[in-house]
Formats: C-alpha cells, sequence, structure tokens
C-alpha cells in the first residue's frame, strides 16, 4: 500500500513479533495498524513489536500501536516494543508513552519476559 | 537564506513526498538532524491534519513554504479547507494512564512542543500557520 512502510511478523517461543520498518505517519501507518489488529482477531495475545528499522513515527503511528495495546488489555494480553531508535524513542517521552508501554531494548528480552 | 516551495494535492500518500522536501531543503543547509528530525515532525503532523479533517473528503492542495535563515528555520503552511485554528485545541494529558489516555491532540501538541514559534491566520479563504525553529539555540526542553 505504501512505499515507505513494510510490515512482516514471526512467531517465536509463542510470541508473535511484528517488524515494522520505514515510517510510521498517517498514511503507512494503516498497514502496521491491520498487521497487529488482524493477529489480535485471530487469537494472539502476546505480542512484540520490534521497531529496530522505524526510522520515524508520528501521533498517527502512536494512536495505531496505543489502540492495539488497549484491545490487547481488554483481552488479558500484552503488547511489548523493543529496539526503538533514539529519535523514535523521544516521540515516545513526548507523548508520555515511555509510561504506557513496556519498552525492552532488544527483541529477546521482549520475548523472553513473556515466559 | 533560502525559499523552497512544494504544493501537492491534499492526499495521505502524499505525506512521504512532503517529507522527503523537508529533509533535502534542511540536509542541503546543513540542519543538525535532531532538529531536522523535529521540523519533519511538526511539518507532517499539520498536513497530516489537513489531509484527514480540513478538506473533509474535497479535493485540495497544501502549500508548504521553507525558509532557512541563519538563526530561523521558518515554515509557512496553506491550506483552503474548512478553517481550523490548531492554536485554540487543548493539550492532552500525557500523564493518563492507560485506561484514561486518549489520543486526540497529540500531533498538534506536539507541533507545540518541538516549535520555538506558531502563528496562525486566516487569510483570503486559506489557513494559513506560521512555525518557526531555531537553529543556532541550545536543544528545546523535550
Amino acid at each position: 500500500m505504501s512505499g515507505s512502510l513494510d510490515v512482516s511478523n514471526r512467531q517465536v517461543n509463542g510470541v508473535d513479533v511484528v517488524f515494522i520498518r520505514g515510517r510510521m505517519d498517517a498514511h503507512s501507518s494503516t498497514e502496521a495498524g491491520a498487521t497487529i489488529n488482524g493477529l489480535i482477531e485471530g487469537g494472539s495475545r502476546r505480542i512484540v513489536v520490534n521497531l529496530s528499522g522505524l526510522e520515524y513515527i508520528s501521533s498517527s503511528g502512536l494512536r495505531i500501536l496505543l489502540s492495539a495495546l488497549k484491545q490487547l488489555k481488554k483481552e488479558d494480553g500484552a503488547l511489548k516494543l523493543a529496539c526503538l531508535q533514539p529519535s523514535v524513542r523521544e516521540v515516545f517521552a513526548m507523548a508520555g508513552f515511555d509510561r504506557i508501554f513496556l519498552l525492552y531494548d532488544d527483541e529477546e528480552s521482549a520475548v523472553n519476559s513473556f515466559a | 537564506m533560502k525559499r523552497y516551495t512544494l504544493q501537492v494535492p491534499a492526499d495521505l500518500p502524499n505525506l512521504e513526498i512532503i517529507a522527503d522536501f523537508i529533509a533535502s531543503s534542511l540536509d542541503q543547509n546543513g540542519i543538525d538532524d535532531r532538529v531536522a528530525y523535529d521540523i519533519r515532525l511538526a511539518v507532517d503532523e499539520i498536513c497530516s491534519n489537513i489531509m484527514l479533517y480540513g478538506y473533509r473528503g474535497s479535493k485540495g492542495a497544501i502549500d508548504i513554504d521553507c525558509t532557512v535563515g541563519d538563526q530561523y528555520v521558518q515554515l509557512e503552511i496553506a491550506d483552503e479547507g474548512v478553517p481550523f485554528n490548531p492554536l485554540t485545541l487543548p493539550d492532552p494529558d500525557i500523564d493518563a494512564d492507560l485506561d484514561h489516555r486518549k489520543i486526540g491532540g497529540l500531533g498538534i501538541f506536539f507541533v507545540k512542543t518541538v516549535m520555538d514559534e506558531l502563528e496562525y491566520k486566516f487569510r483570503g479563504g486559506r489557513n494559513v500557520l506560521t512555525m518557526k525553529k531555531r537553529v543556532n539555540a541550545p536543544p528545546s526542553g523535550h
């Protein structure tokens, strides 16, 4: 749909890991949202989003992640984020999202935190 | 002082064209990456708002005027959508917990946070937002 964002996902030890690369703006974020919502609708309750390839996020990207987090909490699941680049982490901090999301420095720690 | 202009249809896929335009205008003038990121964020948030809400489904354009001076980068963003003064929007409660967290208003809050000066005018049937960011000052406090 958009050339500026790639989304893929795989399973590691029963945890769905979503990899988002590129930029999450008001256009491209919808693709990432569709993937995450698809997983939740398919029954996934343990999701890690690896953001190591994400170079830019706007409030639209945050909206997608917040909505997934709220949805999973309702279903007794959890969404955790790994590998935020410094510029993306600053946007999280500006929004106060660093206090409502669990952030991990690497994907393995995020996945293992579900064990 | 250098000036760069861009006019694009107010369609969401054009956000990437706008981001590239801002990045290259700032890069050509050696603007620091961190400052450039803040400016890209502010322009992206304003243009997203215009695309999503300003034209309410009708076709229209966004005009962006980027002036890079010694002390300031100034952006003027104009559209002919419904009159909307983003400076009147209340700030979101960024300390709210997850259950009480609302996403509305976050984009404009980012704009107010990262830019140093904002001015809104409704002029000749157009919304015109002028934003300034200091480029030779210490980083702003966020």
